[in-house]
């Protein structure tokens, strides 16, 4: 299968400022694919390479298996984080318009815009002015406009700013959707429980590096300790191959368990079932979040 | 080709709906006809102030006046016809002063001013009434009014009545002012057509959609459409007002030859584009809306340079100086305008003049073009001369701002 993004080795200088290092990655057909990394990290550069706004200095970009051309921009739809409509325009006509212009004809682009009108509850204000609706309105038209042609690579700038969790919801059913048609997602976001809820992989990059690459579980299992979580009443201290315990955050009933090098979970599980006086709600691999990883692999340089 | 025709459609369609372009394409001309309209009126009504006679009496004390006619009655004295006006049989009387023929004095009495009309009807009784004692082959109409030049223009083989040497000298000055405004309108809708999308971000769509390039020809071509449409429409309300306006007699005389406006409306083209694309340009680097207005108001002042030499035009069209403004590029369209009617212009002087024209036009689309592209993600920060003089050159890229000291991503 042909991959919907494949980026090779590709360098971005600005004057003396190496905005982009080295860069691959992939991304396929029918993922939900992250792009994360902190602010001046390199992630627009990168996605306005992709998306041909401007060249790399080295490296080669391939969309749907050939390099960027007009034809393939038709069948890219792109939403930039900060983003705008025509103020004084009808929400319809504007569409149209932009439909048009990524090919399609006048006919189908009022059709697909009628049918992601509704679908969007906004088929009401297909003719008030884009000035007329409210933020969250906006927000939704914008997403229209972006998948109205089906596109089959989706990239888009945090998906989620400036909705609500109603249209959040909305938002985010009809992105999965559209991964299950075969659409390639991207999405580059601040919001980490998104990603860990949504993206099937996920890449972060950092000074223009790439830090992490691969699939989501599989990253936040890399990044596991080796510990375990445990809600529940006993003597953790005094259990078998327990090397520390930690309060996990603020939450009082839950603990961290640092266990000896040597000691597995079911040795640890197995110990747990042979004392009497202990009692357990929970019981998991300390697992991070994507956010502590983020911090942890982001700080790693930046900071220290 | 076809995203090209799309946004040209598009912005015409969008910007023709607009208040401010309905406004300027009629509610100027209707505002100059409402102002033409008073001033003729309160012309026509001076000269029918007064009194216009029906019966009018007359004294003769020269032996002048030899024509019988039924609206005029003789009267032997100053007091027998002062008598007729008292008792309303008379609405004025003049008198032929005994000097009248040495002077020419002729008095007129009446209770309040008498009109125009009714003046020029007794001058003109008085006229045939004296050439009735002439002996002459020629018809009494030659004698009243004796002469009726027409000069006829060697160098431009045309004709040139009275009447038609104002509307000569008038009617460039009224196409210079109907193009600068054209000219304005739509290039000032580009520039902030062009703000608007940058300010919300649309453009980042755009150029994802369309090449920056194709979006500026689309605009241009957009924006140029409408503007013909509205000089077209001034000039068709412009041609019925001046029809429907008896008074207006002088435009009449305007004769264009077609190809005088042949040739105008190449340089109207090349013009457009120069002065658009120019704009464009600014447009995207412009801090604000506010500043590119400013920017666009100053050169298109440029445009109208020629207007301040009309006068110099008439005493001496000949001058060095028209010369050079038609191969200045960006003087060159008005001052063919202006001076083409005056004085023949060589064909070669036209044909160097078209030549640059097309020549700069070309240039500074193409530079604008590549400013626009460069500057489309570019967001608050204005570029020196030097660093635009890169991008014309091609050294820098979109959205990029690669400076010797610092460097900056536009979007970071």
């Amino acid at each position: 299968m042909t991959s919907a993004i494949q980026v090779d080795n590709i360098s971005k200088w600005y004057g003396d400022f190496q905005a982009v290092q080295d860069l691959s990655f992939d991304v396929h057909q029918g993922e939900i694919f992250a792009v994360l990394g902190p602010n001046g990290a390199g992630k627009s550069t990168s996605i306005r390479m992709i998306l041909d706004i401007i060249k790399p200095d080295s490296g080669n970009i391939r969309i749907m298996g050939a390099p960027m051309s007009d034809a393939t921009k038709n069948r890219i739809g792109y939403l930039p984080e900060e983003r705008g409509l025509y103020k004084t325009v009808k929400v319809l006509d504007m569409m149209i318009y932009l439909g048009r212009l990524k090919g399609l004809d006048k006919a189908s682009a009022k059709s697909r815009a009628m049918t992601l009108l509704e679908q969007l509850d906004l088929a009401d204000n297909a003719n008030s002015k884009v000035d007329e609706l409210s933020k969250g309105m906006q927000q939704k038209v914008q997403f229209a406009v972006t998948i109205m042609h089906q596109p089959e690579l989706i990239i888009i700038d945090e998906p989620f700013s400036g909705l609500d969790p109603v249209n959040r919801l909305v938002i985010k059913g009809l992105i999965e959707d559209l991964r299950e048609q075969g659409t390639a997602i991207v999405m580059s976001t601040h919001q980490m429980n998104q990603v860990e809820e949504m993206a099937d992989r996920m890449l972060m990059i950092s000074r223009g590096q790439r830090k992490l690459y691969g699939e989501v579980h599989e990253i936040r299992n890399e990044y596991a300790q080796h510990a375990i979580i445990i809600e529940g009443e006993g003597q953790w201290e005094q259990l078998h191959g327990v090397a520390g315990v930690e309060d996990v955050n603020n939450r009082q009933a839950a603990k961290l368990l640092h266990l000896q090098p040597d000691v597995t979970m079911d040795e640890v599980l197995a110990a747990i079932a042979q004392s009497p006086d202990t009692n357990v709600q929970r019981f998991e691999r300390a697992v991070p979040s994507l956010d502590e990883i983020f911090i942890r692999v982001a700080g790693e340089k930046t900071y220290a | 080709m076809h995203n090209i025709w799309l946004v040209a459609q598009q912005e015409f369609l969008t910007n023709i709906r607009k208040r401010s372009f309905l406004f300027a394409m009629f509610g100027v001309p209707l505002l100059m006809g409402v102002i033409f309209a008073i001033t003729f009126l309160v012309e026509i009504q001076a000269e029918e102030d007064g009194i216009v006679a029906e019966r009018i009496g007359y004294v003769e004390q020269s032996e002048v006046l030899t024509q019988e006619n039924e609206i005029y009655t003789s009267y032997p004295t100053v007091g027998s016809a002062t008598t007729a006006l008292d008792n309303d049989e008379i609405d004025v009387f003049f008198v032929i002063t005994p000097l009248y023929l040495s002077t020419g004095e002729v008095r007129l009495y009446s209770y309040g001013n008498v009109s125009d009309d009714t003046r020029d009807d007794i001058e003109l009784f008085i006229s045939e009434n004296i050439i009735e004692n002439v002996v002459s082959d020629a018809p009494p109409e030659r004698l009243i009014d004796p002469v009726d030049t027409t000069l006829f223009l060697q160098n431009t083989q045309r004709e040139l009545t009275f009447q038609g040497l104002i509307g000569l000298f008038l009617t460039p000055i009224i196409f210079a002012v109907v193009l600068m405004m054209a000219l304005q309108l739509s290039s000032t809708f580009l520039m902030s057509g062009v703000q608007e999308e940058k300010g919300n971000h649309i453009m980042e769509v755009l150029i994802t959609s369309i090449t920056p390039y194709q979006l500026l020809t689309g605009k241009l071509l957009g924006l140029g459409a409408l503007g013909l449409l509205q000089m077209l429409v001034w000039i068709v309300l412009g041609t019925v007002g001046i029809a429907l306006a008896p008074e207006a007699d002088f435009l009449s005389g305007i004769v264009l030859p077609l190809e005088y406006i042949v040739v105008i409306l190449i340089f109207f083209v090349l013009t457009y584009f120069l002065y658009s694309s120019l704009l464009a340009g600014i447009g995207a680097i412009a801090g604000s809306e506010q500043e590119s207005r400013t920017i666009a108001g100053g050169i298109s002042l440029l445009l109208g340079v020629p207007l301040f030499f009309t006068s110099l035009l008439i005493f001496n069209p000949e001058s060095p100086i028209f010369t050079f403004m038609l191969f200045f590029p960006f003087t060159a369209g008005m001052t063919y305008m202006l001076k083409y009617p005056f004085t023949p212009i060589p064909l070669w002087q036209v044909m160097i003049s078209l030549s640059l024209l097309a020549v700069t036009t070309v240039f500074v689309t193409w530079a604008s073009a590549k400013v626009f592209r460069w500057a489309l993600l570019l967001y608050g920060k204005r570029p020196s001369i030097k660093t635009l003089w890169q991008v014309i050159r091609g050294k820098q890229e979109m959205g990029v701002i690669t400076d010797t000291n610092a460097t900056q991503e536009a979007s970071a």
